[in-house]
């Protein structure tokens, strides 16, 4: 099952990089360090997975306009297809829970995590978009 | 004879109450300090994004103890700024970006800083720090704020 990052190729699922941006085809989205450092809490050089989960709710609120708990595919256009959202999404439908968004999220992070210690360093998420990027 | 019993009593009685007031502040700070933002600007939360009567009210409740000191000390003006910096902290910033308010006339400033976002039962909360600056002396505090249907937010604790 394709999971919204290697279906993005990218972190655009997090909202760090707009779908479509030529320029960052060939390389890390520019704001990745920044996004990397502002949710490395601890400073510990790694994003763990509580970093990573409060990461992806901020995300979620602020994509959700109408603040109904639930993300459309009209709140996440320019950011995934609609196919992306319908694979996602536990019935198939043009929307997400903040679960079904989390659990997506939480599968790249798995395989993005290659040393399998429950953290994602920066490189790893940098060659994570890297080699998924299409 | 009678006289130095009773004062003995009010002394006792003083060294009571005291120590009664200082246990209910360090055994639970977070909530004795949370009080400080629920109960200084809850209700005018509620009040700024146009919440009826009895979310004011339920929020004004919600904060406790040191808000109700701490909002004596803040003028109306001081109140209103507040609670539009908060409406906008926990509406539309990041975790960790504080929204800043200043009343040039009174002298008073503050922040209010979103620091974790999470749902309840399909609710969004948002657990924030604010900190209030009278005298050039800086209080702290904590609480949660949960974001009611009709926009407005309400202090939960």
């Amino acid at each position: 099952m394709r999971t919204l990052y290697s279906c993005l190729g990218a972190l655009a699922a997090l909202g760090i990089l707009v779908m479509g941006d030529a320029a960052a085809q060939t390389a890390s989205p520019p704001n990745l360090k920044e996004w990397f450092q502002e949710h490395d809490k601890n400073h510990d050089g790694k994003v763990d997975r509580e970093e990573f989960y409060q990461g992806i709710i901020e995300i979620f609120y602020f994509r959700d306009k109408n603040k109904n708990g639930i993300l459309t595919i009209e709140e996440l256009q320019g950011v995934v297809s609609p196919e992306v959202v319908k694979a996602a999404s536990r019935k198939g439908d043009n929307r997400l829970t903040l679960d079904e968004y989390v659990n997506a999220l939480f599968r790249d992070f798995a395989a993005a995590d290659t040393d399998g210690d429950g953290k994602l360093s920066f490189e790893e998420i940098d060659v994570y978009i890297r080699t998924n990027r299409r | 004879m009678r006289r130095g019993l009773d004062q003995c009593v009010a002394v006792l009685l003083l060294i009571v109450i005291a120590a009664t007031a200082c246990t209910t502040v360090q055994e639970n700070p977070k909530t004795a300090i949370g009080g400080l933002g629920g109960a200084a600007f809850g209700g005018l939360i509620a009040a700024a994004a146009g919440g009826g009567g009895a979310a004011i009210a339920g929020a004004v409740i919600g904060g406790a103890l040191l808000g109700g000191l701490v909002g004596n000390m803040l003028d109306q003006r001081d109140k209103r700024l507040q609670a539009e910096a908060a409406q906008k902290a926990f509406e539309s910033s990041p975790a960790g970006k504080p929204v800043a308010w200043n009343n040039p006339d009174s002298g008073h400033s503050g922040t209010v800083t979103p620091v974790r976002t999470y749902q309840s039962n399909g609710q969004y909360c948002r657990e924030y720090q604010t900190t209030v600056t009278i005298d050039n002396k800086q209080e702290k505090g904590y609480g949660t704020a949960c974001r009611q249907p009709d926009g407005s937010w309400k202090i939960e604790s």
